[in-house]
């Protein structure tokens, strides 16, 4: 018993490093070994699901690319789940950004899901590009698209793109499907929800996740998908299992290890205490 | 000349640099190195001149410089096709921009109707148009009418204006849209908010000759119709706003960098701060008026928890009063801990982001490999390549270990 105690113990003093490796063998071993487990999805995910499928007929969603690189492991799988889902219901879209590389980033899956559905550039999506100026620029985006963007992110005209003939001002658009790992929302909020009625939903990183739930409480969020496990719970209502579905296992088995770490290293300090507290009397 | 490389031989260079940035990136997972600062120098690097030449190329250029410095013209009709209209012809020899200009006889035909024009204009102020004359006809006139159908009355509407032909040669006439007499409702309900007029749905320009004109046996020749939202010169003043920020750098000039930024800050105070709190915060305090009696049980369970949770937290916030008395204690300490249990949900939700952006990368590592191999092979090369990355990082922390002590004795 005593030397269990010392070997627990040990766990208040490891190295970083070894539990850098605990993790990362606990995070690989399932893309080397299939284990599956079920994804069930959370009210937050049906929401957005379903405000996806309340997109009026003749309106466009709006996907606010406001993520880059850095967030692309949470923000990418979510915003493929969602275009998966408008390309299957035929909905059009028009991508924008508030961060520099979100649109390029989300125009790549678009076409990637394109050869597949077979959406055409400008005839069922548009990329208008990174938007500047903040909260005013979105103000003058939702009044009127043509006079803040005259041409998309290729400097084609927008007269020139049938989609964009029919999408004018945020009256034209359905649904703003934002995805961001920053706190931008405040901006849609006081513009498109608050000036337009258009409404909105959120596929955030797990990070800011609980600072949107009050959001979706008082109904200016009509969904939220929350981190990787946002993106899992929307492929499992589209039933599809893709990067989002792929990469649960690998986050299940990261959390198991660092709770496993977590309660060695406390019973090993209780231990500690209670052998200190034994010595004394 | 470089050689030519093949698409596949493209995707498997990128998977390689890719991998051997994320690995070499992860090998400060052991010890700050010169192996992870090269690359973070890489990253850096690379993702600021991303953003440099996407805000020049697509923000400063074309949303400012291009907008202040060019009339910011799109052309309507360039008249260098042939018209397929009775007493209009093409004329390549007298023209001014382009291939040819139409040369029309109005005392053939008085009105001619150009559809197939480019539908939505966009919100221009002006219209400009090259019109040559052989004579001048000054009781002559040609009316422009811009002909358009608003979606949104399903009605026809119209905008016209009369050019004088009291000139002979040719002349570029500028026509502004608000000197236009409006028929019927061309503006679609939204558009019509403060000064953002759009002109969309345009479906034909047409051009009329008086009785004069027509009379006089004049030949009118018409090139490059545009529409044009014109120099906007005092963009310029944006700049001096702008540079001021710089003048941070220098002690003597500093206090200019505090006129632009109270500028805007006033400017942001004024006109939206207000907006956010009014948009914002209203609904959120009115969900928290929550009903406890009259619904039922687990609703008012559910809301019962809320609202104490909400209490003993203000409670904890609201430092009028000292903490003493156990009514004030009591839920001021339960506030304490139920916001440790929001801050550990906020801290979890952390640590499965980076566990996701980890899983990212693994996902890219592991699956994403383009080389035609079974996955122990792929894996095999991962953990080879993950070796030497990590002893590199080994050897240059030794490195510069030895050369420490070196120095010092």
């Amino acid at each position: 018993m005593e030397q269990i105690a010392q070997w627990l113990a040990k766990f208040q003093s490891i190295d970083r490093r070894i539990i850098y490796l605990c993790v990362s063998i606990a995070i690989a071993l399932p893309f080397i070994v299939t284990i599956r487990l079920p994804v069930i999805p959370t009210l937050p995910t049906q929401k957005f699901y379903e405000a996806v499928e309340k997109v009026p007929k003749g309106k466009v969603v709006l996907i606010a690319a406001d993520f880059d690189t850095g967030t692309e492991g949470e923000n990418g799988p979510q915003v493929q789940a969602v275009l998966e889902h408008l390309m299957r219901r035929r909905i059009p879209f028009v991508i924008i950004g508030l961060a520099i590389q979100g649109p390029q980033l989300v125009q790549n899956y678009a076409d990637r899901l394109a050869k597949k559905y077979g959406y055409r550039y400008g005839q069922d999506y548009v990329n208008l590009g990174y938007i500047t100026g903040g909260q005013p620029a979105l103000e003058r985006f939702c009044r009127s698209i043509w006079q803040m963007i005259p041409k998309d992110a290729k400097g084609t005209p927008l007269s020139e793109i049938p989609l964009m003939r029919k999408v004018r001002s945020a009256n034209d658009i359905g649904l703003v499907a934002e995805f961001t790992g920053a706190g931008l929302l405040g901006y849609y909020i006081q513009t498109f929800w608050g000036q337009f009625k258009v409404p909105l939903a959120q596929g955030c990183t797990g990070i800011i996740g609980p600072e949107q739930f009050p959001y979706l409480a008082t109904g200016q969020l009509s969904g939220l998908m929350v981190g990787l496990k946002g993106a899992a719970e929307y492929e499992a209502l589209l039933n599809l299992r893709r990067e989002g579905y792929r990469r649960m296992m690998p986050q299940s088995m990261g959390h198991i290890t660092a709770l496993l770490l977590i309660f060695l290293g406390n019973l090993g300090m209780w231990l500690t205490y209670r052998r200190r507290q034994i010595r004394r009397l | 000349m470089l050689p030519p490389i093949s698409e596949e031989s493209l995707k498997i260079l990128a998977y390689w640099i890719g991998a051997v940035c994320t690995l070499g990136i992860y090998t400060i997972l052991y010890r700050e190195n010169r192996v992870y600062r090269t690359l973070e120098h890489f990253y850096i690097g690379l993702a600021l001149g991303f953003g440099l030449v996407e805000t020049v190329n697509k923000v400063l250029d074309p949303q400012w410089f291009r907008p202040m410095v060019t009339e910011t013209s799109v052309t309507v009709v360039s008249f260098d096709k042939s018209p397929q209209l009775t007493g209009v012809a093409l004329d390549k020899i007298l023209k001014q921009v382009g291939d040819g200009a139409w040369k029309w006889t109005p005392l053939e035909t008085h009105q001619i109707q150009i559809t197939g024009i480019p539908p939505e204009w966009g919100a221009p102020n002006y219209l400009k148009i090259w019109l040559h004359l052989d004579k001048p006809v000054f009781k002559g006139q040609i009316k422009l009418t811009i002909r358009i159908h608003n979606p949104d009355t399903k009605k026809e509407a119209s905008l016209s204006t009369n050019i004088p032909t009291d000139f002979s040669g040719w002349r570029e006439i500028r026509l502004e849209l608000r000197d236009f007499s409006v028929q019927g409702e061309p503006y679609r309900d939204f558009e019509k908010v403060g000064k953002y007029r759009v002109l969309g749905d345009v479906v034909a320009i047409e051009f009329q000759a008086n009785d004069s004109l027509v009379n006089s046996g004049a030949t009118v020749h018409l090139d490059e119709l545009r529409h044009c939202i014109g120099y906007r010169w005092w963009w310029a003043f944006a700049s001096v706003v702008g540079l001021m920020y710089y003048t941070v750098l220098s002690p003597r000039f500093g206090w200019m960098s505090r006129l632009s930024l109270s500028f805007l800050m006033s400017l942001s105070a004024a006109g939206y701060t207000f907006k956010a709190f009014a948009i914002e915060v209203p609904p959120h305090i009115q969900d928290s008026f929550r009903p406890i009696f009259g619904t039922d049980f687990v609703t008012a369970i559910n809301n019962a928890i809320f609202v104490g949770v909400l209490l003993c937290v203000m409670v904890y916030f609201f430092f009028s009063v000292e903490h003493r008395h156990i009514l004030i204690r009591g839920p001021a300490s339960l506030g304490r801990w139920l916001l440790m249990l929001t801050f550990g949900i906020v801290f979890g939700n952390t640590v499965m982001g980076r566990f996701s952006l980890f899983i990212s990368r693994l996902d890219f590592l592991l699956l994403q490999n383009p080389v035609e191999a079974d996955r122990w092979t792929k894996l095999g090369m991962v953990i080879g390549l993950a070796i030497v990355l990590f002893g590199a990082a080994f050897l240059s922390v030794e490195y510069e270990r030895r050369r420490t002590q070196r120095v010092a004795t």
